[in-house]
């Protein structure tokens, strides 16, 4: 459901960038969403889909998305190790850990036509 | 791209990295600050619906001494708890999300312009009943608290790790129902820990006020 809120906060982006460097149009652009971010890709393309009928800006606008792998270092031993946030440490079974990527909700790159 | 096919057009390619939630987490920042000016411990309370989030500001109110309160209530529709808390004596702001499902920073900091006269010690921020969708929205909290009911099963931590991993504490509430219902309080403990080791946990009941106390002291020792 907040799907909505986040493609509607990345279209202010978008705008906001638009005018910035005073383009025409936004041709595409790309989304990273990590693994670990709660953000299901398919509910946050189809908010994206929505959103974009009503937005003049953005209709012609394409949106290509990467999911983010999730990665954590050991706040024990060091080892970096994937898995999700139960995951404990594949070496010394520690559960402390720092999540290296995967929590990633980010605009990563636009293509504007100027 | 279009400038080899001799249509005239040209593409400008921008990296950057900017987080979806960056203009959010500006907000946030600036309540923090604010917050942080006037001596005030934030805490974002986050649960689903029925959980037991306003009956815990209610206990909590009636029982903690020498602190003022003030509540930041969110609900996607009606202002019923607020009211409940406003019948307390303390100040309340509701914040009416129209549907929506978290509350967000500049929700916080609007509500909070109606409560800062009082300059409140506490304040606690009720979001909207719902265990996912905050745990993605800075407030400028102080600590974030997640509430979660015995009745709710005790696999929570699992599907919804976002919520646990943010929080500094859990609240489980309803304990004098235990008796009654499949929950593994030790169970959920552990899955919570394994999310977040070093979560602060407080199983109580607000109706027979079976560990309260232990809240209350958690509340007062805030620095």
């Amino acid at each position: 459901m907040h799907e909505a809120s986040l493609v509607s906060s990345l279209a202010e982006n978008l705008l906001e960038l638009k005018r910035r460097e005073g383009g025409r149009r936004i041709v595409r652009f790309k989304v990273e969403i990590g693994e670990l971010s709660g953000v299901d890709p398919e509910a946050f393309r189809l908010a994206y889909e929505v959103l974009r009928e009503s937005l003049e800006d953005l209709r012609e606008t394409e949106m290509e998305l990467s999911l983010v792998p999730a990665r954590f270092q050991c706040g024990n031993c060091g080892q970096s190790f994937s898995g999700d946030y139960l995951a404990e440490c594949p070496g010394c079974r520690s559960l402390e850990k720092i999540v290296l990527s995967g929590e990633e909700l980010t605009l990563r790159e636009v293509e504007l036509e100027v | 791209m279009c400038e080899s096919c001799g249509c005239g057009e040209k593409t400008l390619r921008v990296e950057i990295a900017e987080g979806l939630l960056s203009a959010n987490e500006r907000l946030a920042q600036r309540n923090r600050a604010w917050f942080e000016r006037l001596g005030v411990k934030a805490i974002n309370l986050v649960g689903s619906p029925g959980a037991g989030k306003t009956s815990l500001i209610e206990a909590t109110v009636k029982d903690l001494r020498g602190k003022r309160v003030a509540v930041i209530e969110g609900d996607p529709e009606t202002r019923r708890d607020a009211e409940r808390l406003a019948a307390l004596g303390i100040p309340v702001a509701a914040v009416t999300t129209g549907g929506v499902c978290h509350l967000d920073a500049r929700m916080v900091h609007q509500a909070f312009h109606d409560l800062e006269a009082h300059r409140p010690d506490l304040l606690f921020i009720e979001n909207v009943g719902n265990l996912l969708c905050p745990a993605d929205f800075n407030l400028g909290e102080d600590l974030t608290v997640v509430v979660l009911s015995v009745t709710e099963g005790e696999d929570k931590p699992e599907k919804y790790p976002q919520a646990f991993r943010r929080a500094q504490a859990l609240v489980i509430t309803k304990i004098d129902l235990l008796p009654y219902v499949d929950f593994n309080l030790e169970r959920l403990i552990g899955l919570a820990h394994r999310i977040n080791p070093t979560l602060r946990v407080f199983p109580l009941s607000v109706k027979t006020g079976e560990g309260l106390p232990a809240w209350l002291d958690f509340l007062h020792s805030l620095p």
